[in-house]
Parts: C-alpha cells; structure tokens; sequence
C-alpha cells in the first residue's frame, strides 16, 4: 500500500490505483473504547478491479473492505 | 481562494443542531479571513441580530437568511438580497411556523413547514439555494427545484455540498446536470454547523439530544464525521468544483441587506387628529385637576414639574411613545372590569402599576403609568427622561395575573397580529441540563446523572467536572471523558424557545415583516423570534406587562374584606404611619409581605427599624447585589444606629460633594439614580455622560470599557478637587454596585405595596392568609410555612373539607379553610366541580355525583377532606368499592356488596405525612411535635433562644423551609429551619455546606449544632455539624417515604 503525499493511495495490492472514485470519511463511536476514525477511498485499479480502502486515523493502517 | 464566501452557516439558533453562538461563528470567521459570512438557521432569524451586531465589531459582512423547512420536510437556503426580501423571508417564516401549535393542543410544538407556493410568491429580494446534500429540495423533489428556480428567476442557485459521505459525486453530478438543465448557476457551501473542530463532537451529541435518544441510537441521524465545521476560505474552495466556490462571492456580492437599519417605528399617534404633544397634553391637564385639586400643597411644584416633563418630552419626541402606554393602561382598565365583574370591590383598585425608572415621572402619574406621587414622594427624573436620551426609555408594568392574561390578548388584538407579539426568550444550557441531556445522548448511568444533578451548583455548566470529582464513585473511561469535555462546551448554548415574562413589541410597520412571528405554547399569544436584547438592538419599543403575585393576593384580600364585612378599602387612602404596622415592620414580623419577607431582610429589618414609607423606600432596595457589593449595608445600618442614639450624629461621606446626593442614604449608595447623582457631583459628569456609565456597569460587563470610563471619572473628579485616591475609591465602591440595583423611584413604587400589603397583614390577618395561598406560587415561603407563622398568630387555619371547602381558599366563621384545590391531583376544574355538587352524604354518594376521576377522589380522601365520614383508611375501602357513573350511565344508589374490613388507625405520624403529601401543608401536628422525644440529644426549640447567651454551643432540630446561597456570600450558604415554635437562622460556612452538600440540598428534617451569635436583635447558629433526621424520622413514624411526603425547601440564589 503507497500513498501520495496528500494521503490518497497510490498503489495497492501492487497495483497501481487507476481512478479514485470517491472519498469519504467516518468518525464515530468516539465516546466509546473502540473509536472510528476512517478515511476511505473508493478506487479502480490499473487492472480494472474495483477496491475501497481505508486508512485507520489512529493506527495509520491502511485497509481493505470488500467493494 | 480568499474569493470563497460560506453561504450556508447554522448556529446554536438551528436548536439542538448547530453547535457554535453567532458570535463564535462571526469571530471564527475573522480569524480564518472571511470578509462576509451567511447565518442560515434552520426556520429562523433569532440569532441573526446577535450575529450582525458581533459580525461589524469584527470586520465581517453578515449576510442574513435562513434555512426554510417545506412542509414536504425538504429544505431550501434563503438569503436577503434587499430590505424587500427580508421582509419576504419574516413573512415565509411566520407561515412556516403558523401551523406549529394546533388549537387546544397548544403545548404541543409541531415541526414547521411552508408552502411551495408561499416562498414562490415571496421570491422578491431573496436570493434561493436549493437546500443541503440530505434535505436540498433539489435532492429530494427536482420538480419542486424547477418551480422556484422559475419563480426566482435570475436568483435560483443549486448548492453543491461536500459532507464527504458516500456518494457525495455522484449526488453532485446529478445536482450539475439539473442546473444545466434548468439553466441556473451551481454554487457551492458548506452547511456549517460548528465555528471549530473541537465543537464537532458536542454536534453529535445535540442530533442525539435533539431526537431523544442516545449517540449510539442516532448512527442514521447524525453526520457520521466531523466535516461540519467553518473550513478556512481556500480549504473549503478546494472541497468543490471551482466555478462553483468561485460563485459564493457573486451570490454574498448580491446579498447588502444589513440587518442593523431596519427601520422599525412605533404607533406615534401621529395620524390622530392633533398632534401627540397636543393629544399628550390634554390627558395630563384632565388628570392634573382631579389628583391636584383643591388646596394641595404640591400643586405648584407638580404645574412646575409637568411643564418642564412635557417640554422635554416635546423635545425628545416621545409624545406617542406615552400615549402608547397610556392606550395600553385604557385597555387595562378595561381587562380589569372584564375580569374583576360589575359591582366589584376591586373597582377601586389601579388596573395595574409601574415600576422601574418611570415611576419617577409626574406624566407617567398622570397617565396612570404609576400610582406614586414623584412630586410628593421626591422622586427625580434623571434616569428615565433626560435632554441626552439615546434610546426609548424602559416602562415596566405590573397587573395581577389575571388581568396581565387578558391584557397580553387584548393588546394583541388592539394592535393586530400583524403587528405585536411578546418577546421571546432563549434558556440556555446550565448544569442540571447540561449533565442530563449531555448524559442521557452518552448513555450513562440515570442514577449517577441525577445523583450528580441534585448535588451540582446549578448555574455553571463548565463546572460540571469539577463538581463531578466530588460525588463518590469511578467516573472513568471514554464516556465519562467525553462527558466532561461536552458539558463544558454546551455551556450557555439555547436549548429552545420561551417567552419573556411579560415584554411585548408593537410596530406600526407590519411587526411581520421586522421579525418572523410563531404562536405561543398558551392560546391567543403570539412571540416574535428575538428576545429581549435583539428587540433593544433593534430598537424596538418593548412595553412590559409583568404579573405580579402580591396585587393578586391584594386584590383578592381587598374582595374578600368588602365582601365578607362590607367595608370597602381604598389603598390609596390608607394611612401610611400606622404604628402598629410598624412596629411588627420592625420586629421583622413579616412573613408573606412583599419584598421584606426573606431571612436577610428580617436579619437587616432588626438593625434598620424602618420608621416611614421613605425608610421603607431604603430598604426595599437596601438588600440587594448592588448596595452589598458596593459595601453599602453595614455603613447604612451603623449610621442608622448612631443616628436614633445620637440624633446629631454627622455620618461620614467619601467627599463632602456627595452629602448632597447620598443625603436620603446617610452617605452610602443605595439607588441606582444615585450612580448618577455621584457622577456628576464628584466628577462633574452631564446626565448622558453619567447615564453611559451606568450603562457599561449594567450590561455584560466589558472591563476595557469600565477602565475608559474610570480615567474619565478620576479626571473630572481631579477638575472637582476630590483627590485621585479619593476619586478611585468612589470608582470602585460604583462599580462594586453596578447596575444591580434598584432606581429609587422602583423602589418606592415597591415600598408601598410592602407596606399596603403589611397593613392588610396586620388589619385583616385572616383575609390576607386566605388571599395569600390562592395566589401561589409567589415568594419566598411555601404555603406550609405561611400557615404556620399565621398559626402561630393566632389564626385558625382548617384543613380541607369536601363539603365546606371551595375550590380555592375561603373564610369560614374567621377561620381559613383550605380550598379543594389545593389538594394534588384536584385539577381546578375538578375543584369547581366538586364544590358545585355540595353537600355530598358520604364517600358513596361522593363517587356517584361528583365529576372528578378517581384519582382525584382518592386524593380528597388521603388529605383528609372526608375525615369527618370515618377514618381515611376505611373511607379509600370504601371509594374503592363504590359504583361510578360509566358512560353516561346512572348508577343507582345501592348500599355496599361488601364489609368493610377492620383496618389499622392512621397514627399521628401518617396523618400528618399524609397532609403534607396530599396538600403541601399540614394545619395539624408539626413533624417536630412528633419528633423531639425521640431526638438523639436536647436540642432547644426556636421559643427558647431569647435566653441562650451569645457564643453558646447548643443543637437545635427542625424542618427545613428556604435555603439560600446567595452569590454575594461568597460560598456561604443561609438556611431556615421551622420547629413546632417558630423559625431558626442557620448560616452554613463553605466547608460545613461542602462536608454536609447532600444533606443541605436535599434532607427535610435536620439537626444542626454550632456557636449561637447574637448581633443587635439578630440571632443565628454557626453551624459545625448537621445531620439529616430522615432514618430517626422513618423509624419512629414506620414510614418509608417520608423524605417525599414532606416539602422540599425553597431555593433561592447559586445552587
């Protein structure tokens, strides 16, 4: 997983990212334990495969859910 | 880019949605570099004023609009081009909330809504966005888009918005092609609800609140992210396609409506048939001949005085103004016939009276503004009317409750709809709300927030950690913090719209078409959406109708006496040195008079003796924030005190310029308009200079301002040969007063109903008990305690009773019998029901014909009303047995199916707990009676202290009836405390009140010990240690909920 200096990705899975579709960004359950601090991206990849990734605010992961 | 202008803004004024005051906004948005930014609530302009007075201090352009719900629950985003179109947007949101209270469900508030059709027809000076990315009418109606978008031809946006949700492109894909398609410009915002980050979190929490639920159980109402804040210019720009961002500064370039010149005018009368001077004139003249006729020894002071007043009125073009008020006292008088009924004894009473500066003025007199003589009393006018005059002056009126209900309809429709309304007013979050609202949206624990709730202080919700740490118990974890952080940063925000007790605003231009009117919660009363420091900012003249609970009890006192023993009273002929009136004045047996009833008025009453109406006059307004803050009352008490035992006693003054002045006050500053008088006597001050100060020490205090206004002070008193040292301290002792306290002429409008109402008190004890309790809630004791201390005066008081009792109190053979009403769970209508089926032959007969529900039934009976049937527990048996009328259907009067069982006597204990419960008071035993044999140690009663020496330790027990945390005392806390003999003084130091917090607040029955003092006639118990009684209590009566049955002190002050 690369980002660009602006934090959106740049590649994933090794792939280079196409398109970004869509951003978008959660934060919830702040007053709870388990915080949600997200920043996702909705992103077609140099394959043609659709992707949404996310960046975890408080780790600084980067993940992916199923699209 | 600096070119971006925020279009679309919500403040805390959206309630319980937006998160930032308007000045928040407004001083956020300078510091990020705006030069113009848009206030949009949501359905309202009561921010708007606030918002554009702070918004000019700051450099900023306030563009003002509002986000309109449809009442299809679409929104659209309105914002003023002209004068014309604010109009319009008053006009659309009156429409919008027109249908918010239905007819006969007037408490309940439903959402607001308009027509399609009523924003179309008043497109004229507005400028229209299509609505936000969930509500936009665009989003959700295209249809209805292209209608308005045709109706505001060349002013039709579609308004693109970037939340960063999910779909947010292709949402704004869409919106683009419908603007191309309708051929109307896209434009971008950012539907702020925040000023800064750091509020985005108390945003969540207020959707939660605001859908009375929880933060967990708002996830598809709240925002889901923290983007909802004011984004500096070039951040927001970025978020949105250019051309759109680019257009906000063409839109905010449209829109120069400033909403500081409205142009609002009061009826002037200036339409009439001569010309308001004149009108003006002629109805003083008619009153100067009757009230000065014959051989009055003021006649020529008062024909010099009016002279002067009407000239100055003249000159200040006031003329209308007064004769606005005098129409209103007209349609006064004629509510009062309405509700006093032919033939009444209280014809003879004033509708109503003035109080505040106006009283001072001899037109206001004769106007019938006010009911004292200012040339005989020797009031000045100063303060009220003065050549340097800046804005309309302040008249307050006070009328009986019943007639200011009346009154607020009639002016209402005197004037039209259109054009009055009463003001509104905004409570805001304090801690009690703070900790429950805050609380309840994180989901924590009920008991924990109420347990807090009852110990906190009330006032400050910033406080509300701190007070926190001090409840037993692990606050810990992310909801707690967030707890803490959110109730600090809810503080001060408007939870809802009120209404001011009593001020109204009336318009010759529609009142419409200045501010959006909504109906009221009561029916026929309507409010305007800004309260009363917008209404000053405006302009606008604001005529207060105040209800005043003593000139009902007056009034009813006055009824009673002609009725009962056809002697007529006319008040303002009784004679104002009655000794005996005095005399009782001055042992500070004044339990339920007006003003001079609380503790520390009977503790400064002991020292001060008042003599006179004028004595009286100073110590109305003797104890009060601004002579104790400015160290008034001790130097006025000694200089009292040395002048009875040495009358050619010379009190000291700071200067010898202000013995002329404080002459009244023996040196010290008491009145308001002496603030005045001070200025100018030592600083040489004109009357508008010396009105400006009291002004910056009146309103929310600017230190900046004050620190000008000193430098102005200490060189003019320099000019006056007062020296500089001098100077200052004069300075601090007027800013330590400030503006909390009364002008003289309010207060002698206040002296004299204390000493009518301790007249009738004294005359006619019986009557004015009766008057008293019908007129609750007022004052500083609870009807409980009003019993008692009359008890204790030798009047009979007899409980309720279902077939002699009426439904409010009445006099029976001397004695006062407690009204049915008075008994929970009677409504007043059941009350009046009940009485009109008098006499009933038992609890059967009761339960067949009396038309009140069982709840009602069984409460008359728990109370003891039908103890004259058998004992309490027998006769519910009974009730509950009895067959009721169902349906409409008869019952027919069959004997019981069954027997009654043998039940256990009611005790003492029960009787009396259940008096308490079921009435509020109790004529019978006192809890104490009952208590004192069972007491852990010998405490005196309150009849024994006239022997205790002075710096004794003893213990003493008893009920507690006020408590008092005044915020002058710095953390002390009074209390009184009943036994069955009277009333003892409690004083609480900071750290006892701290260790026993708990105690205090919330035990009715208490054991204190401490160091007995004895200052002059003044006796008071230092207290070290209190305990509650409440365990010994339920022990001895075998009652569990005794804490509930008794009534809980009233509170006055911090908490």
């Amino acid at each position: 997983m690369e980002a660009h200096a602006d934090g959106t990705p740049r590649r994933v899975n090794r792939q280079h990212v196409a398109l970004v579709r869509e951003e978008w960004r959660i934060v919830d359950r702040w007053w709870t334990d388990e915080p949600v601090d997200r920043r996702y991206f909705d992103l077609v990849l140099e394959s043609g495969e659709n992707a949404v990734v996310f960046r975890d605010g408080a780790s600084g992961a980067w993940l992916t859910q199923r699209a | 880019m600096r070119d971006y202008v925020e279009l679309h803004a919500h403040s805390a004024y959206s309630f319980l949605d937006g998160a930032s005051l308007p000045e928040e906004l407004a001083a956020r948005a300078a510091e990020l570099g705006y030069d113009a930014l848009a206030l949009t609530d949501h359905d309202g302009v009561y921010g708007s004023l606030e918002f554009a007075h702070a918004c000019r201090h700051l450099g900023v352009r306030a563009i003002t609009g509002a986000e309109v719900t449809l009442a299809s629950g679409a929104h659209v985003t309105l914002l003023c081009e002209s004068g014309r179109g604010y109009a319009n947007l008053c006009r659309i949101l009156t429409d919008a909330h027109a249908g918010t209270r239905v007819p006969g469900r007037e408490r309940e508030l439903l959402p607001a809504g308009t027509t399609l059709e009523t924003v179309a027809a008043h497109a004229e000076g507005l400028v229209c966005l299509s609505g936000c990315a969930r509500h936009g009418l665009a989003v959700v109606d295209p249809n209805a888009a292209a209608r308005l978008a045709h109706a505001f031809a060349g002013a039709f946006y579609v308004e693109l918005q970037r939340p960063y949700e999910r779909g947010d492109a292709r949402r704004n894909a869409a919106l683009a092609e419908l603007a191309a398609t309708l051929g109307v410009p896209t434009v971008a915002t950012g539907d702020v609800h925040a000023h800064h980050p750091r509020r985005a979190r108390l945003q969540d929490a207020l959707v939660a609140i605001r859908n009375r639920t929880t933060l967990d159980g708002s996830e598809r109402e709240r925002r889901g992210n923290h983007e909802a804040v004011l984004l500096a210019p070039a951040e927001a720009a970025e978020r949105l396609p250019r051309e759109a961002a680019a257009r906000t500064r063409e839109v905010a370039d449209r829109c120069r409506f400033d909403l500081t010149q409205l142009g609002y005018r009061y009826p002037d009368f200036s339409d009439g048939p001569d010309p308001a001077d004149v009108q003006l004139r002629a109805i003083c003249e008619r009153a100067f001949r009757e009230r000065y006729a014959g051989a009055n020894g003021h006649r020529r002071r008062a024909r010099e005085r009016l002279d002067e007043e009407l000239a100055l009125i003249a000159r200040l073009g006031l003329a209308g103004f007064f004769l606005l008020h005098w129409e209103v006292l007209e349609l006064a008088r004629e509510c009062a016939r309405e509700v006093r009924g032919p033939g009444s004894p209280r014809h003879a009473l004033p509708p109503g009276r003035g109080r505040g500066s106006s009283v001072g003025s001899l037109v206001c007199y004769l106007t019938g503004l006010s009911h004292v003589d200012p040339v005989a009393a020797n009031l000045s006018l100063g303060r009220f009317l003065n050549d340097e005059l800046a804005s309309v002056p302040d008249i307050d009126l006070d009328f009986p409750r019943d007639v200011r209900e009346k009154l607020i309809v009639a002016v209402t429709e005197r004037y039209g709809r259109e054009h009055a309304a009463l003001v509104a007013s905004f409570p805001t979050y304090r801690s009690r709300g703070a900790i429950r609202d805050v609380g309840k949206a994180l989901g924590l624990p009920f008991g924990e927030l109420e347990r807090l709730a009852r110990v906190s202080d009330g006032w400050d919700a910033t406080r509300v950690a701190e007070e926190l740490e001090r409840v037993p118990g692990a606050h810990e974890g992310p909801r707690w913090e967030a707890f803490r952080e959110l109730t600090r940063e809810i503080a001060g925000l408007p939870r809802h719209v009120s209404q001011h007790p009593g001020g109204m605003v009336v318009s010759t231009r529609p009142l419409v078409e200045l501010v959006p009117v909504l109906p009221a919660a009561m029916a026929g009363r309507q409010l305007c959406q800004w309260d009363k420091d917008s209404c000053a900012d405006a302009g606008f003249l604001k005529i207060d109708l105040l209800g005043l609970g003593m000139l009902s009890a007056v009034e009813d006192a006055v009824d009673r006496i002609a009725r009962l023993r056809g002697e007529t009273i006319d008040l303002s002929r009784i004679p104002l040195d009655d000794p005996a009136v005095y005399a009782e004045i001055q042992a500070a047996d004044t339990v339920g008079l007006f003003q001079i009833e609380s503790r520390a008025q009977m503790q400064s009453l002991l020292r001060t003796r008042p003599e006179n109406l004028d004595d009286l006059t100073v110590q109305v307004a003797l104890v009060r924030p601004g002579p104790i803050q400015g160290k008034a009352v001790h130097p006025y008490i000694e200089h009292r005190r040395r002048l009875r035992e040495d009358p050619g006693f010379v009190y000291p003054v700071e200067h010898e310029c202000l013995r002329e002045p404080l002459a009244e006050t023996l040196g010290v500053v008491v009145f308001q308009d002496q603030v005045l008088d001070v200025a100018m006597a030592a600083a040489g001050f004109s009357v508008g200079e010396a009105e400006g100060l009291r002004r910056a020490m009146s309103r929310k205090r600017s230190r900046d301002a004050l620190e000008a206004w000193r430098a102005r002070f200490v060189a003019g008193a320099r000019e006056n040969a007062v020296d500089e040292e001098t100077a200052h301290r004069i300075y601090d002792k007027l800013v330590g007063f400030s503006g909390f306290g009364f002008p003289k002429s309010h207060a002698a409008a206040f002296a004299l109903l204390a000493y009518q109402s301790a007249w009738l008190r004294h005359h006619y004890p019986a009557e004015f008990l009766c008057a008293l309790l019908n007129a609750q809630p007022m004052g500083f004791y609870p009807p409980a305690s009003l019993v008692r201390d009359a008890q204790r005066r030798g009047i009979e008081v007899r409980p309720p009773h279902v077939n002699r009792s009426a439904a409010r109190c009445t006099l029976e053979d001397g004695a006062v019998r407690i009204g049915l009403g008075y008994v929970r769970s009677v409504g007043e209508a059941e009350a009046e029901a009940i009485a009109a089926g008098q006499p009933y032959a038992d609890v059967g007969d009761l339960a067949r014909r009396a038309a009140a529900g069982r709840d009602a039934l069984q409460a008359l009976v728990a109370a003891g009303a039908c103890d004259s049937w058998g004992e309490r527990r027998a006769l519910l048996w009974r009730l509950g047995a009895a067959p009721r009328p169902a349906g409409g259907q008869l019952v027919l009067p069959i004997g019981p199916t069954a027997e009654t069982p043998e039940l256990p006597r009611q005790t003492d204990w029960e009787r009396m707990l259940a008096d308490y419960r079921h009435t509020t008071l109790s004529v019978g035993v006192h809890p104490l009676e009952l208590l004192r044999p069972h007491l852990p140690e010998p405490c005196l009663g309150s009849d024994e202290l006239a022997g205790v020496p002075h710096g004794a330790r003893i213990a003493v027990a008893g009920m507690a009836v006020a408590r008092q945390r005044p915020a002058t005392a710095n953390g002390v806390v009074f209390m009184l405390l009943e036994d069955e003999h009277g009333q003892v003084n409690l004083i609480l130091p900071p750290p006892v009140y701290e260790a026993h917090r708990a105690v205090v607040r919330g035990e009715p029955l208490l054991l204190a010990r401490g160091r007995f003092e004895r200052v002059d006639r003044n006796e008071n118990l230092i207290v070290e240690e209190l305990e509650t009684l409440g365990p010994l209590a339920r022990r001895v009566a075998s009652e569990a909920e005794l804490g509930s049955a008794l009534p809980r002190a009233h509170h006055f002050g911090h908490r």
